[in-house]
């Protein structure tokens, strides 16, 4: 097991297994779907799409986040159009009026969280 | 496989026992199961506790209660230990290892962080987590937060309101204040639960199951014991469990790990979902107000995005179609993890009997030939699903 990087040039790095062709972030050594191990580099993004999203009013489990903070789940698709979905914090300000469900977003590359910006109406 | 009937249960209420010891909310949960079933101590051959942060609780109670020398095992899958305990003991009564095998949940959680709840390797490993980039994006979001976001889709594709989600507080409130052993038993207006505490948009306080205290217990039997010792023997028909990793869930949030597991359940006993109407009922795992309205469309009981219209036509009330929570659920009951999957397991028992714990919440005569009870969880970043199926007749 290896820790890969999040981000490889300003793209999320997944995996695509060669055998099935199942696209997974984050990469692993095995594909989940047919247990190969003949698995390729395949990067995400940067453009994306808000499935859905909440507003935490809680602080977290772990880390130093301030509530109230907004994250999402955002979809990326593949060149063979599969949908890659991947959960996120979403840059916006409070009232977070810019935060809406299928609207596009773009990622924010960092070394340790994913994260979001929408894309202007 | 041997046939398992569950002969005896008992229940400690469920709430805050911040000065009483794990024993001692376990032990009068045990002593009840024994006496409801009718045997002698003895012949109990072994043991399966379900708890996530009880250390050597299951030891603690056995002493107390005279019976130790027998194999004890804890079992822990989070929000699934208390089911999983219960599935342990029937695979031991139906490999024929054991004739009587007794299934323990208990969890104290008022008193300690979710962090701790985690049997501490949240604690233990949170340097190494903050420096893992995935985990570390997992981590800004607690468990309200991935419901909130299921409820969210859910509200943006089917119109599905506040309001509906709200309805699922209020009936299982409702089936509560029939509950003397729930921790919250007073009932709750729509307008009540949303002008709650807010958590996660759309989700407030009182649409989130609380952090509890609370044991149940269950004697499960062979065949020839159970139709030996009671009249009334509860049949488990079907075990069935699944796992997924988190970020698979994200593929489709609107259906929850429980679909496969729910196929699973139905295929072993030989049912549809549709034999339930007029028919069964069940205790799923509402751990949030969305959660319930997605069971009933996970197991197949409505149509994807019908749960609302289900729950708004009376359909899950203790004198609906088919009742679902007639206990009040987790939302109300509340969710010592490892005991909730093992006090669904009594709720069956008790209504399938017409018990007199339940007089005030009795589901009527043509619901009980058949139960479901579910329970599902995230031992930190994975999901497991966990479900049994009961019946009145072998």
């Amino acid at each position: 097991m290896k820790r890969e990087p999040l981000f490889i040039d300003g793209k999320l790095n997944a995996g695509k297994c060669n055998d099935c062709g199942v696209v997974r972030f984050p990469r692993r050594d095995y594909c989940n779907y047919c247990q190969s191990t003949n698995i390729s580099e395949y990067l995400l993004g940067p453009q994306g799409k808000l499935e859905t999203f909440t507003i935490s009013y809680m602080k977290p489990m772990i880390g130093r986040m301030k509530p109230p903070y907004p994250y999402g789940v955002a979809i990326f698709l593949t060149d063979d159009g599969q949908k890659i979905h991947v959960i996120g914090l979403i840059d916006s300000q409070e009232p977070f009026e810019d935060v809406k469900i299928d609207k596009g977003l773009i990622l924010i590359e960092d070394k340790l969280l994913i994260k979001f910006k929408m894309e202007a109406d | 496989m041997r046939n398992v009937a569950v002969v005896g249960v008992g229940v400690f209420p469920f709430g805050r026992h911040s000065d009483l010891l794990y024993q001692e909310i376990g032990v009068p949960a045990v002593n009840d199961a024994i006496e409801d079933a009718g045997i002698d101590r003895k012949q109990i051959q072994s043991c399966y506790a379900g708890t996530v942060s009880g250390m050597g609780t299951a030891h603690d109670i056995i002493n107390e209660c005279g019976m130790i020398g027998i194999p004890i095992i804890r079992v822990e899958n989070a929000c699934v230990s208390g089911t999983n305990a219960f599935r342990q003991a029937w695979m031991e009564i139906a490999s024929g290892l054991s004739d009587i095998s007794l299934a323990i949940g208990i969890e104290k959680m008022k008193d300690s962080s979710m962090a701790a709840q985690g049997g501490g390797r949240i604690q233990l490993e949170m340097k190494a987590m903050m420096k893992l980039p995935i985990v570390s994006t997992f981590s800004i979001m607690g468990l309200p937060g991935y419901f909130a976001l299921a409820a969210h889709r859910h509200m943006n594709d089917f119109n599905t309101t506040k309001e509906d989600l709200a309805n699922v507080t209020v009936k299982s409130r409702r089936n509560a204040s029939r509950n003397p052993k729930a921790e919250f038993q007073n009932p709750m207006t729509v307008e009540e639960v949303l002008n709650d505490k807010m958590i996660n948009p759309p989700l407030t306080r009182s649409q989130c199951c609380p952090k509890t205290d609370g044991a149940a217990a269950a004697i499960l039997m062979s065949e020839e014991l159970a139709k030996k010792y009671t009249d009334t023997p509860v049949w488990i028909k079907a075990s069935s469990m699944t796992s997924s990793y988190v970020e698979e869930q994200f593929k489709n949030l609107i259906s929850l790990p429980n679909i496969e597991n729910a196929k699973k359940a139905f295929s072993m006993a030989k049912l549809d979902p549709k034999d339930f109407f007029n028919n069964g009922f069940a205790e799923v795992h509402d751990c949030f107000s969305i959660s319930e309205l997605l069971h009933y469309e996970d197991f197949g009981w409505c149509k994807k995005g019908e749960g609302p219209k289900m729950l708004n036509d009376g359909i899950p009330e203790i004198d609906g179609d088919l009742p679902i929570n007639p206990s009040g659920g987790l939302l109300s009951c509340g969710h010592p993890l490892g005991a909730t999957g093992i006090r669904q397991v009594a709720e069956v028992v008790y209504q399938m009997r017409k018990d007199k714990e339940v007089a005030k919440r009795q589901i009527p005569d043509k619901n009980l030939n058949l139960a479901l009870a579910h329970t599902m969880g995230s031992p930190i970043m994975g999901f497991t699903s966990g479900i049994h199926i009961f019946s009145r007749d072998l």
